[in-house]
């Protein structure tokens, strides 16, 4: 573990400074629980390590003019305990209930986990389907991404060496929902997760659709051959089969991943999927 | 009635609950563990691994790394006094065998400068052809592992050769109705003890070499010392610390730190600590031992077995000392059944892999996983149910043993099977379970299971105890086995309050040191309450004797017979009021120069039994369990959720029956653990999950309720009629539950550990 520098930066300002001079010398440590693992699996070495856990002003979530903001430093154990978003974003919370343990929870934030830009990330496809936006902030500059053009494949993202992720916004969706498949009950990395937004019209008809899977391609993606069959159609056990088969375009594992085969995960993602649409709806009927 | 109920059995001190005596140093986290240890000018050791499977050192170069600020020494090979240590383990090699071995060890004072001398080594390899599966190393023409060894055949091993040979099969099997025979698999698996090895050498001033270290085999580990430094036992000492768990496992790789941490010392003069990361210890130290199975039986329409055959194949992986391990496999390849013509073999084949050795049950989850699930399809196969095929077959008093033993004592597999029948409604369930419909499917399923109590003939079971009271009334206990966790501290208390009669609270057991109590051989096989606590009873006995002489010399009566000592008070038989208090008795003892303290020793019955035919007596008397466990299996997903595991075993005599439910709980939790997650993904000898992170083990969100279930009955070989469990606990559990899966699914699962996604591609193929 040698060859690191440790600096604590304790605003949003001095951080954006530290990275414009060290850009790719510095790694920001936020929760730690991917840094940590990277500094003792070598993948990380000889870096300045810029600690933000302290910044206050990144952490938080509240409601404004109809969005949701998350500041990047809340931590998972702050979504899974929060009231406002089991009710306006059903799907981001449930993914929070199932996330790791409660003491890693307790440290793992929401920006670390999409920094990571981990394809089973479980915090992912809830914001996919939720169309969230990410707030960017570097040096005399902010900027704001969709999530889905934030993420670019296996562990990548398009944040640059000096950038800062401060704060994730999306509209209420109470129709929303997700859930996750894993190797054991707890302490487990997805094998696919689905997160569903959807609105149903007078007609009982799909309005608007969102699907978003993890780990079912190098980084999280939408499942736009599903959504396509959904839209403007009400929701029949043939639409079902329809949506199932339609996810099969949308599966594209890593052919390496030794977890699971791609027919593992279609099949099972037809039937995970059709189960977290009805739960999506069903929030709506609450 | 043979259902534990305390009281049943007229004990005041054992057969009833007890807490833990190390329950609050440990939960409180006060206990000393060796990583925690500080000695004044101690450096940090640490061990270079090579990057191949196989390979020769052509040149090291070890200047570099003695330049590094703060590095004291660098050690290969060459500074070693002889190349091979036990099994043909090395300390440090010149050809590396796998992927743990070890080409240089290093101390220095501080941890980075341990990492940087590690770094700076300078190595040339030459990398060497390998083999890495039990099909690659029998093939002809096979790349060797151990080049010119004698204990080789090609890569198999020659010590594993223990083999049963009963009745003639051949003939039998042209006279049987029906042949059945079937294969199975089983993987390496890890035993993940929280604690990883770490030890600290101490250099003595008159020479002696003292380590202390969470060494389940202290006495082994004392040969450790003396083997790598070159000196004599006399003047190699090993101190036990806080053992964090070792499941049979803190062998091997504890051996290897403890001989690696004294090479160090010696050279530097300094104390020497060594911790094992998580990484390396996964990687370095043994695993169970994956095996291959082929079982063949043969049996008679009126479903009574006639003859079976069993081949077993153990993947031994680089190195071993285990050629006891053949022992245990061949004497209950046949499981709890009698059976007339027996023919069983065993061999062990070296791999380039990870080294296998003990680990919870000893060849017993492996050859149980694949046994009782074979003989519901021997069943099957004669279209008969299963239970009434395997009772009519069991084991029962009186009955001959597959290797030949009579059953002289209780056998009660009856009643045990009676009892978790009635208990868990089996029959009805099974029925009910038969022709499901739907995605989600449930199953319940049973393992009929026994185990030879201690080592038998597997080694010698012997033990040590010293017992000594102090002027104040006060009892201390030195042992030569330890308490890693089973609550053995808890269980030798209980026994020597119940011998001597006093309360537990007076009562102190001491960890081993090797320089306070005679070798007893290593903790392991279940062996410590059945049989090394004999010594213990012994030794509480005779030290009474002599305090009877004092008290009656006190009570002025001359024959000590006169004399009774309950609840910490000696008392005249037949005299109201005549009571003298422990401690008294203590005090005048000492004073008066009585003999305050004893050694005993404890040497079982020999038994007869030859490996060369697999016949005799294989240990002095067995436990016998049964577990059912209860499932769901989901059609859509694949998801095995295990619901339900009730576990009932045959103890003898119930020591504290909450430590013993404990064990069955764990073993529950490590037999789940076995049959669905635990696998080391191992590709071309390399381990890849070598952390908590993707070696998966059930989490307690995945853990089944549990019902564990004490039986008892009236057998005298074991200390106060005891019989092992710690093994026994976790056994039986992985073919209960691929039982379950069969009857919840049809389907028969000849390779373990099947998790949700080979359960889906099995139920989708
Ligand atoms: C035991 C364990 C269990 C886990 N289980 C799960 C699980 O169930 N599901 C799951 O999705 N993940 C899981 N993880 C992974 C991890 O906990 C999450 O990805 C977590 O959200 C990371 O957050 P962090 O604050 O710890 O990030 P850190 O480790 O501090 O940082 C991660 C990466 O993000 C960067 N970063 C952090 N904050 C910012 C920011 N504000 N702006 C820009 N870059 C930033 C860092 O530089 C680093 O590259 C687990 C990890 C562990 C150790």
């Amino acid at each position: 573990m040698s060859g690191f520098e440790y600096v604590r930066s304790n605003g949003i300002q001095e951080t954006l400074n530290i990275l414009a001079k060290e850009k790719e010398d510095s790694v920001l440590v936020a929760g730690a629980t991917n840094v940590m693992n990277d500094i003792r699996s070598r993948k990380l070495q000889n870096k300045i390590l810029v600690d933000i856990s302290n910044i206050g002003e990144l952490s938080g979530i509240t409601q404004e003019d109809g969005m949701i903001r998350i500041g990047a430093l809340t931590t998972v154990a702050d979504i899974a305990k929060s009231a406002l978003l089991c009710k306006q974003a059903p799907a981001l919370y449930q993914a929070a209930q199932v996330f790791a343990d409660p003491s890693t929870c307790n440290y793992a934030t929401i920006g670390g986990n999409i920094a990571h830009a981990c394809p089973a990330a479980d915090t992912a496809p809830p914001l996919l389907a939720l169309d969230a936006e990410v707030e960017i902030a570097k040096k005399g500059n902010i900027r704001t991404l969709h999530i889905n053009n934030f993420f670019l494949g296996f562990y990548s993202n398009q944040l640059d060496d000096d950038e800062l992720i401060v704060a994730i916004r999306f509209k209420p969706q109470r129709c929303s929902a997700f859930e996750k498949i894993g190797l054991r009950s707890a302490m487990s990395i997805a094998l696919l997760s689905v997160a569903v937004a959807v609105e149903i019209d007078q007609q009982e008809k799909v309005r608007t659709c969102a699907i978003a899977l993890g780990a079912a391609a190098p980084r999280p993606v939408r499942a736009s051959h599903a959504e396509a069959v959904m839209i403007g159609s009400k929701p029949t056990p043939e639409l079902y089969a329809k949506m199932a088969e339609a996810l099969c375009e949308d599966i594209a594992p890593n052919p390496k991943s030794a977890r699971a085969s791609k027919l593992y995960r279609e099949v099972v993602g037809g039937s995970l999927l059709e189960k977290v649409f009805k739960n999506a709806i069903g929030s709506a009927i609450e | 009635m043979p259902l534990f109920a305390e009281g049943n059995k007229k004990y005041s001190h054992i057969n009833k609950f007890c807490p833990r005596v190390d329950a609050k140093e440990k939960v409180t986290g006060r206990a000393d563990y060796a990583a925690d240890l500080v000695f004044p000018d101690m450096l940090f050791g640490g061990s270079l691994h090579g990057p191949y499977t196989h390979a020769k050192v052509k040149r090291i170069c070890v200047e570099k790394a003695l330049a590094v600020p703060g590095v004291r020494a660098v050690l290969t090979y060459k500074d070693l006094n002889k190349p091979f240590s036990w099994g043909y383990y090395t300390y440090m090699t010149e050809i590396l065998r796998y992927e743990g071995d070890v080409v240089a060890i290093v101390a220095a004072d501080t941890k980075h400068a341990l990492e940087a001398g590690l770094e700076a080594i300078d190595v040339e390899y030459e990398e060497l052809p390998a083999v890495y599966t039990i099909d690659e190393a029998m093939a002809d023409g096979a790349p060797l592992v151990h080049e010119n060894n004698e204990d080789c055949a090609g890569n198999i091993w020659s010590h594993a050769r223990c083999k049963v040979r009963k009745g003639d099969v051949d003939v039998a099997f042209t006279d049987c109705d029906v042949i059945v025979e079937r294969e199975y698999e089983t993987q390496a698996v890890e035993h993940l003890y929280l604690e990883p090895e770490a030890a600290v050498a101490v250099p003595e001033k008159n020479g002696c070499m003292t380590v202390y270290a969470c060494a389940a085999n202290p006495f082994f580990g004392r040969r450790w010392i003396a083997d790598s430094l070159g000196i004599p036992r006399s003047k190699a000492r090993l101190v036990q610390t806080t053992i964090g768990g070792s499941f049979g496992g803190k062998e091997e790789l504890m051996g290897l730190t403890i001989g690696r941490a004294s090479l160090l010392a010696d050279a530097t003069g300094h104390p020497v600590k060594m911790v094992i990361s998580r990484e390396e210890s996964i990687v370095c130290s043994s695993k169970r031992h994956p095996f291959k199975f082929k079982y063949k039986a043969g049996v008679n329409k009126d479903g009574k077995l006639q003859a079976l055959q069993v081949t077993l194949i153990e993947d031994v992986g680089a190195y071993h000392m285990h050629e006891f391990m053949s022992f245990r496999a061949v004497v209950h390849a046949a499981g709890a059944y009698v059976i007339p013509n027996v023919k069983v073999d065993i061999l062990g084949v070296f791999t380039n892999t990870v080294t296998s050795g003990a680990m919870r049950g000893y060849s017993s989850p492996q050859i149980i996983y694949a046994q009782e699930q074979f003989y519901e399809e021997v069943a099957e196969e004669l279209g008969m149910d299963f239970l009434a095929f395997k009772k009519s077959n069991m084991l029962h008093k009186g009955a001959i043993h597959p290797c030949g033993q009579e059953l002289n004592e209780e056998v009660i597999l009856p009643e045990i099977i009676e009892n978790l029948c009635a208990k868990t409604d089996f029959e009805g369930k099974r029925k009910k379970y038969a022709n499901q419909t739907g995605d989600k499917r449930k199953g319940i399923g049973m393992s009929i299971f026994h185990r030879g109590c201690g080592l038998g003939n597997e080694s010698i079971d012997a033990s040590a105890a010293y017992i000594c009271v102090h002027d104040d009334g006060s009892v201390m206990v030195n042992v030569g086995l330890v308490e890693n966790g089973q609550g053995l501290h808890t269980a030798y208390s209980q026994i020597v309050a119940e011998t001597l009669g006093v309360p537990v609270e007076k009562i102190l057991v001491n960890k081993v040191d090797t320089n306070t109590i005679l070798d007893s051989g290593p903790t392991v096989a279940s062996r410590c309450t059945v049989m090394g606590a004999q010594s213990v009873r012994k030794a509480a006995q005779e030290l009474k004797s002599y305090l009877k002489e004092t008290a009656a010399m006190m009570f002025h009566t001359e024959s000590p017979d006169q004399v009774a000592l309950e609840d910490g008070m000696f008392i005249l038989i037949g005299v109201p009021d005549a009571a003298i208090p422990f401690h008294e008795v203590c005090n005048v003892h000492h004073w008066t120069g009585g003999q305050s303290g004893v050694m005993n020793w404890y040497k079982p019955p020999k038994l007869s039994f030859s490996c060369k035919t697999g016949f005799g007596d294989a240990f002095p008397t067995y436990s016998y369990s049964v577990c059912v466990a209860e499932v769901e299996v989901d059609y859509k997903t694949g998801e095995i959720t295990v619901e339900k595991v009730t576990s009932g075993h045959d103890v003898g005599t119930v020591i504290n029956p909450e430590t013993s439910k404990g064990q069955i709980f764990g073993g529950i939790a490590m037999g789940q653990g076995f049959a669905m997650m635990e696998n080391l993904a191992i590709k071309d000898g390399k381990i890849r999950n070598k952390n908590l992170d993707t070696f998966m083990i059930a989490s307690s969100m995945d853990t089944p309720e549990m019902e564990a279930i004490l039986f008892e009955c009236e057998d005298k070989t074991g200390t106060y009629g005891a019989k092992s469990l710690g093994e026994n606990a976790t056994e039986g559990v992985a073919s209960a539950i691929i039982n379950a899966l069969h009857n919840a699914t049809g389907e028969r699962i000849n390779k373990i550990p099947i998790n949700k996604v080979k359960m889906f591609e099995l139920l989708h193929k």
